[in-house]
């Protein structure tokens, strides 16, 4: 009997702590695209006005990234200041792949970031703007899809998590 | 007569209306309506267990085997 309590008291805890995992990465998504969105804003004000070195500006990004985002702009300008020939495309490219297991970000926010490393540092400074916002604006639409799936699908994935454990101890008992 | 195999089934039968009241809510209709066929068939399969035992007790009781 107790051992049965238990298992049924596992199964429960494992799938409600799933459901709250897929609820938390509705949840972040919204947040952490408005952080790309302010990183990428700051790195084309440097651009733009401070014409500032590409690693300084990716550091100070970063900063304004938050944590998840930001890593991925740290990456970059570590990769860029450890010099080894690394392009500045390279460097973003492999800074993406890195860090993304970290973030709640999908594959399609990803590759509108991934767009910006051919021209980072690479074409001059009007065409590295243009496509600066051209990503912003795109990252915008995504974070309006993502908070309206937010709305919608976060507090699901809490209840189908608990409920669908209980449907499991219940099919077990 | 076994009671526990009912509160099973009606406890099924809950948790299924509910999850699949929270899936229509959500604009997932199809995922509902697929989860409430899981559940008839999930039930379906503890009735069936059910109407076996019944048709082997008519049987021996008859004599019929």
């Amino acid at each position: 009997m107790l051992g049965k309590l238990l298992g049924a008291g596992l199964i429960l805890g494992c799938s409600s702590y799933a459901g709250w995992q897929v609820a938390g990465a509705y949840a972040r998504r919204p947040v952490q695209l408005r952080d790309l969105q302010t990183a990428l804003a700051v790195l084309q004000t440097e651009i733009e006005y401070g014409a500032t070195p590409l690693p300084e500006a990716l550091a100070s990004a970063a900063r304004a990234g938050g944590p998840a985002v930001g890593a991925i702009f740290r990456a970059t300008a570590e990769r860029l200041a450890a010099g080894g020939g690394n392009t500045p495309g390279d460097a973003m490219r492999e800074a993406l792949a890195d860090q993304s297991g970290s973030t709640a970000l999908r594959p399609g926010d990803l590759s509108i970031v991934a767009a910006l490393a051919e021209v980072l540092g690479a074409t001059g400074r009007a065409d590295q703007v243009r496509h600066l916002s051209l990503a912003r604006e795109r990252l915008a639409g995504e974070e309006a899809r993502a908070a309206d799936e937010r709305a919608r699908y976060e507090r699901m994935a809490r209840y189908l998590g608990v409920l669908g454990g209980a449907a499991l101890v219940l099919i077990f008992i | 007569m076994d009671v526990s195999l009912l509160f099973k089934i009606a406890g099924v039968g809950f948790v299924v209306m509910v999850m699949a009241t929270m899936l229509k809510q959500a604009g997932k209709d199809e995922q509902g309506q697929m989860l409430t066929l899981v559940g008839v068939l999930l039930v379906l399969t503890m009735v069936v267990r059910l109407l076996g035992n019944f048709f082997t007790l008519v049987q021996s009781t008859f004599g019929m085997q």
